[in-house]
């Protein structure tokens, strides 16, 4: 059987062909991926209805590769039930080539916002980094992390409802006045203000 | 990874001696645009077969001619939705029912009513299972 690729360069390259071929392929890709990611959600298409607040028929024929009648607005409301963005941009005839001999389940698969690691991923190096050079006390006077706990620190304190608990890890300094601050859970106060980690009172 | 082959053959019923498929676009003028709809279908059967892409298969089909005489149809019909309604008629197979597709005869669709009844592909189809290697040849797009 012959390579995909030498034979898709020299369609594409007549003008009407090329415009039905692409236009089929875009429905074919959009039916495919929203199927690929209802399933990845777990949903039945009933599932999915309802967050689009439609009906299971009207899923089952946006799934078929002979829809032809997108709308954005219909691709918005489907972005935003999978937690994806929509991207819609022009192309050229030469990238279909690799549009369609990558096709296939896994390419069609999208990371939903709440497990995307390009966006978690980043939020955890910097919270990492930051402890770490808390740890170590190795933040320089002109870093972004000291000018920042340096903002902190001067910002004014909201009231703290002090309710007189006992030391969360049982610590030996018992004369110590230990306050539960109400607007972080989570983080205690000594009574003279300073904080500690949760549960890290010492 | 980028595949680079089909995975799926796709033959055609040899009419006369010429595929059927070509003498039906020739005699029908189909135009470029559907003739590109046509072959984006055709491809990614050939890529998939019907496991990615629903509705890339419709059917089975039953006849309307003498439905009693098609029970259990294995007709099916690829659907392009474009200046005319093409449908050409294909089976499974019918040799090699998990890597191959057989098209059998090209068929129009218009007002609901196809211009070629399922009974005429399954009697092609018959033929094929009689003798595969005279009456059905690889699609050249996909050899």
């Amino acid at each position: 059987m012959g390579a995909i690729n030498e034979t898709l360069r020299t369609d594409l390259l007549q003008p009407e062909f090329s415009e039905g071929y692409a236009e089929s392929f875009l429905d074919a890709y959009i039916a495919a991926q929203i199927k690929v990611l209802r399933e990845e959600n777990h949903w039945t298409q009933a599932d999915l209805a309802k967050h689009l607040d439609t009906t299971q028929t009207a899923i089952s024929r946006i799934e078929n590769v002979n829809y032809s009648a997108w709308n954005i607005r219909t691709l918005k409301k489907l972005a935003r039930a999978f937690r994806l963005r929509l991207k819609v941009s022009f192309e050229t005839y030469g990238s279909l080539v690799s549009d369609f001999t990558g096709l296939d389940r896994e390419s069609l698969k999208r990371t939903p916002r709440e497990k995307d690691p390009e966006l978690l991923g980043r939020v955890q190096t910097k919270t990492k980094r930051y402890h770490r050079k808390i740890n170590s006390g190795r933040l320089s006077a002109g870093s972004r992390c000291f000018r920042a706990k340096k903002k902190i620190e001067a910002a004014p304190r909201k009231p703290v409802r002090r309710d007189v608990i006992s030391h969360p890890m049982g610590s030996h300094d018992r004369g110590t006045d230990w306050t539960r601050n109400t607007n972080s859970p989570g983080q205690f106060f000594l009574s003279n203000g300073n904080s500690t980690g949760a549960g890290a009172g010492q | 990874m980028i595949p680079s082959k089909w995975h799926w053959k796709i033959y055609e019923y040899i009419e006369g001696d010429r595929s059927t498929l070509h003498k039906w676009l020739k005699d029908e003028a189909v135009t470029e645009r559907d003739r590109g709809q046509l072959v984006l279908k055709m491809d990614l059967l050939a890529m998939h077969g019907t496991s990615l892409l629903t509705g890339i298969l419709a059917g089975p089909i039953a006849s309307k001619r003498e439905p009693k005489k098609l029970r259990g149809s294995r007709i099916y019909k690829l659907k392009v939705k474009g200046d005319r309604q093409l449908r050409p008629m294909l089976c499974k197979g019918p040799v090699d029912m998990t890597g191959e597709f057989t098209f059998l005869i090209g068929a129009i669709e218009t007002g609901g009513i196809l211009n070629v009844d399922a009974l005429d592909a399954e009697a092609r189809r018959q033929e094929v299972i009689a003798d595969p290697e005279n009456t059905r040849e690889l699609n050249g797009r996909y050899k």
